[in-house]
């Protein structure tokens, strides 16, 4: 639209300048004619003074003539008239003195005679001679001679001079003499002058030749011209106007000028050609039209070269504003992963983001020259960038497919998500490229479809256990109730009350350990096992593990070697427990699995020597338990430390487990920072190998001895320990404060939460050991409490062990507890050596250190 | 009646609450306590005047010291009745669970009544 106008402004400036210039050229050239006109008539105003000076003159001469002649001498006296009239005539410059009579005769004043003829062409011409009658004064004639004269006449005077009787006196001039007189010497002889009579007859001209007509015969003898303009002179002539014509003459412009003359009542008449004329006015307009022409060139180069400025500088200030834009896009995309690509239908590319070199190993220049050159990194067979493609692509609408990309540099292949988006509206229409890292989501789905079978496969598997489960609990129950009833019917008979007795006792045992496992395996799914770690001899836990083994090992009649000579005397600081745990599973499963008869190997050394770190010494052991039992197969290798897992075929289909044997000792040597591996061949045995990274106890503060059966039973003590209990029931604390009592620990009760909390803050530090903490209680419950203490100001606020106690025995309300700050849990009625055992572990993962232990040892 | 037998009508666990208290004269103590608290009638009051919070609380002690004297049924019982009491909003057949916590309290008054003196 801007556009439109602007050309339309342009047009019309051109086109009103045209006319302008129209209208002032035509306003010169009427001024040029009115200038030229009265140039013309001051000129012909100067030569008709000039003519009637020179009439006047020649009249007077003539008159001079008629007083000498009436005093004239005696007409014999020829000699003195002679002398007379050569004086006069060398005076006043005419050519010849004539008598002449009324028949046009002549006598000179040398006796010469002649006539005078009439001029032809004239109305009175006949080629005659002219009848002096004193009428005309002043006209061109033809002498006898031939010879071309004007004639000026005097008035009628007779006489006679050597025998001619004369009616008159005349005087001649040649025709060059009046011409030099009419002659118009300003305009370079282009001119021609007349002077005519009013009836068109020639009195004298500027024109060569005896043929003397009229005017109008002259100009059409002479010239090509227009007859209406002869005819238009002839009556302006004869009208005696003044005036100017302006014609076509032999083609070329010219002015016929006319206006009476003071003499004679004759006109005189000029022809002229214009172009000498106007050649002066004419060069002032030429250079004027040259100077506006200059002027209109000068601005239109100013007004061109300040616009075609302005262009330049509103595109440089495009350009610079486009490259601005760009650098802001390249600044937003820079630190992305997302590629943009914006191209037009024709793959023109507009646009790309500089991380492409980082992101696809890409050169921008080379996409930016060729888009195709993305196509590089498509792993697939995929070509998106097609005309197929994007005419598929409707106008604001976008289309999609992941693609599996490669960097060209690095080599790394990444998915991403490819979006064409169409975008066009009436000024452009283009489509932008998109390439979106989605790794990272993708790896997140693939993750999560992974938990997902994962989670699917372990509520698959617990379902599977839990139905043989079921089985295997229902098994031992039932002949725990069997013999339980068998027993009551035969309780008279003492040997068979001792058999079931036993058969209970087998079963009951077999009952605990499933249940164990179960609640091992909890524990350690949920992350709760802590090590309870101790100083103990290395012989000690062989000799355990020999106590328990041997005499399952003999009942099937198996080898059992133990060889552990590298490690007796060796003490070491760890989970004992948990340690025998772990190699009575391994043990009992080799001697579970292997054939009677057969042999099993349980061997500890050590492996890569001893190991320093700070000022703890570490010795890495090797714990391997080989049987030559029915080995498993190499598909059952991959899942059997995966719990609720088991082998089931032809010889294990009568073998009790859980399942979750492997699964515990598995997570058991990894808390513990070891490692387990298998190996086994279906038929011929198996090899389970652990490895574990043990402190050293003879380089430690804490000796290591052998400590009694009792003591080792008994573990921990809580003797001389000062505990505040929350217990908002009465009964119930004293029930705690008795059994506190019996193991040496002394108590404060508080009410509630709240008070608890207070007697806390006002505690010395150290006061108290240790808070039990009752979870329901009035005004403030205990995980409230709890959180109240953790951020009081006590110096001891964050560290004070505090232990829950609850009635429930949900794992729910364990880790509610946890969670509001509690550092373990317990379930009443409270059990004094869980008790014990906690107070110390959580004391010792405050920092206390073994209080209880210590006492127990006397130290 | 000696203790276990007052145990054992109970339907209690002597060999339990022997092992935790350490002797018959700490748990025939307790036993006593318990009865004097007499908490089965303020949990009765409270679900009659429909006091939810505070019969959760009386059910609540019950099965604490339930728990601590190894009185199984009684425990069993009026832990259930707890549950059903816990949030301040009643669950279940209140009444029911109610009369069963009033018969296991009255077997253990009437067995603490019938105590040998010592």
């Amino acid at each position: 639209m801007c556009f439109n106008r602007k050309r339309i402004a342009a047009v019309s400036a051109i086109v009103l300048l045209l006319v302008a210039g129209i209208f002032y050229f035509n306003f010169l050239s009427e001024q040029i004619y009115k200038e030229s006109q009265s140039h013309l008539q001051e000129i012909y105003n100067k030569s008709d003074a000039l003519l009637s000076m020179f009439v006047s003159r020649n009249r007077n001469i003539l008159a001079d003539w008629g007083s000498y002649a009436n005093e004239a001498p005696d007409e014999s006296d020829a000699e003195v008239i002679r002398r007379f009239i050569n004086q006069a005539k060398e005076n006043w410059g005419f050519t010849e003195f004539y008598f002449i009579d009324a028949q046009g005769e002549y006598i000179t004043v040398d006796g010469e005679r002649g006539y005078i003829a009439k001029p032809v062409g004239t109305d009175e011409g006949d080629g005659g001679k002219i009848a002096f009658d004193g009428t005309r004064s002043a006209f061109t004639a033809v002498l006898s001679n031939g010879e071309k004269q004007v004639i000026f006449a005097g008035p009628e005077i007779d006489g006679s001079y050597m025998g001619f009787d004369y009616s008159g006196v005349c005087i001649s001039y040649t025709s060059q003499a009046v011409r030099e007189i009419i002659d118009i010497s300003s305009f370079y002889g282009a001119s021609e002058s007349y002077v005519v009579y009013p009836n068109g007859d020639i009195m004298f001209s500027t024109i060569h030749g005896n043929d003397i007509g009229d005017i109008a015969d002259e100009l059409r003898k002479n010239n090509i011209v227009q007859e209406s303009v002869v005819e238009q002179l002839c009556m302006a002539i004869e009208d005696g106007e003044k005036g100017m014509l302006s014609c076509d003459m032999n083609g070329e412009r010219y002015y016929i000028v006319y206006q009476p003359v003071t003499f004679e009542d004759g006109m005189i008449v000029g022809t002229v050609p214009q172009s000498v004329v106007n050649s002066n006015m004419r060069m002032v307009q030429i250079r004027t039209l040259i100077l506006l022409s200059c002027v209109f060139i000068v601005a239109v180069v100013i007004v061109g070269a300040y616009i075609y400025q302005r262009g330049r500088k509103r595109l440089g200030d495009k350009i610079r504003e486009l490259e601005y834009r760009d650098r802001i896009l390249d600044m937003i995309t820079m630190p992305t992963d997302d590629i943009y690509v914006m191209f037009s239908g024709e793959y023109e590319v507009k646009y790309v983001s500089p991380n492409i070199k980082r992101v696809l190993g890409i050169e921008k220049e080379a996409v930016r020259e060729n888009i195709h050159e993305l196509m590089g990194s498509v792993i697939d067979d995929l070509r998106t960038l097609s005309d197929e493609r994007l005419n598929s692509i409707a106008r604001g609408k976008s289309w999609y497919a992941d693609r599996y990309l490669i960097n060209q540099e690095t080599k790394e292949c990444r998915w991403y998500r490819e979006m064409i988006y169409h975008i066009a509206d009436d000024v452009m229409d283009n489509y932008v490229l998109l390439l979106s890292d989605r790794t990272k989501e993708r790896r997140a789905a693939e993750q999560l479809k992974s938990a997902l079978d994962s989670a699917k496969s372990a509520n698959e598997a617990k379902s599977i256990f839990l139905s043989s489960m079921s089985h295997d609990i229902r098994t031992p129950l039932n002949a725990i109730m069997g013999c339980a009833d068998l027993m009551q019917r035969s309780a008279s008979d003492e040997a068979k009350v001792k058999e079931y007795a036993g058969k209970i006792v087998a079963s009951g045992e077999l009952l605990l350990s499933l249940i164990n496992d179960i609640l091992d395996m909890s524990k350690l799914e949920s992350g709760r096992v802590s090590l309870n770690l101790a100083p103990f001899q290395l012989s000690e836990l062989v000799d355990e593990v020999s106590a328990v083994i041997l005499p399952q090992a003999a009942a099937k009649g198996q080898e059992l070697e133990i060889v552990a000579d590298e490690v007796r005397g060796e003490g070491c600081i760890g989970d004992k427990i948990r340690l025998t745990q772990i190699l009575l599973n391994l043990l009992s499963n080799a001697v579970k699995y292997t054939q009677n008869g057969g042999r099993i190997v349980f061997k500890i050394t050590k492996y890569g020597g001893a190991q320093t770190r700070g000022e703890e010494k570490y010795q890495k052991l090797c714990f391997e338990v080989t049987d030559n039992g029915i080995g498993m197969t190499q598909d059952f290798l991959k899942d059997i430390f995966e719990p609720f897992v088991r082998e089931k075929n032809d010889t294990t289909g009568e073998i009790q487990g859980t399942g979750l044997g492997m699964a515990i000792t598995k997570n058991l040597v990894e808390i513990m920072g070891g490692s387990i591996s298998v190996t086994s061949r279906k038929g011929e045995g198996s090899a389970f190998l652990v490895k574990l990274k043990l402190q050293s106890c003879a380089d430690t503060a804490q000796k290591c001895e052998e400590p009694g059966e009792s003591e080792s039973m008994k573990g921990f003590s809580i003797e001389g320990m000062r505990f505040l209990v929350a217990e908002d029931y009465e009964l119930n604390y004293e029930i705690l404060q008795e059994r506190l009592k019996l193991e040496g620990a002394s108590c404060e009760a508080a009410a509630n939460g709240k008070e608890t909390v207070e007697m806390f803050e006002k505690s010395e530090p150290g006061y108290y050991d240790a808070i039990l903490m009752d979870v329901q209680m009035p005004v403030m419950n205990g995980y409230e409490a709890t959180a109240a203490i953790r951020a009081g100001t006590h110096p001891l606020h964050g560290t004070v062990p505090i232990v829950a106690m609850t009635a429930n025995a949900f794992e729910e309300d364990e880790m509610k507890s946890l969670e509001a700050g509690m550092n373990a849990h317990l379930t009443k009625p409270v059990d004094m050596e869980q008790l014990k055992r906690v107070v110390n572990e959580v004391r010792m993962e405050a920092g206390y250190g073994f209080k209880g232990m210590l006492q127990d040892d006397g130290r | 009646m000696d203790l276990r037998e007052c145990y054992r009508m109970m339907d209690a666990d002597y060999d339990s609450v022997l092992c935790r208290l350490g002797s018959e004269q700490m748990v025939c103590r307790f036993l006593k306590k318990c009865v004097e608290k007499d908490e089965l009638n303020k949990l009765q009051a409270a679900i009659g005047d429909e006091r939810w919070q505070d019969a959760f609380l009386h059910a609540h002690n019950m099965k604490g010291y339930g728990l601590n004297l190894s009185l199984t049924a009684f425990t069993e019982s009026s832990s259930r009745l707890c549950e059903a009491l816990r949030g301040g909003e009643p669950k279940g057949d209140i009444a029911g669970m109610l009369s069963d916590v009033r018969a296991d309290y009255e077997k253990l008054e009437s067995a603490v009544l019938s105590l040998d003196p010592k």
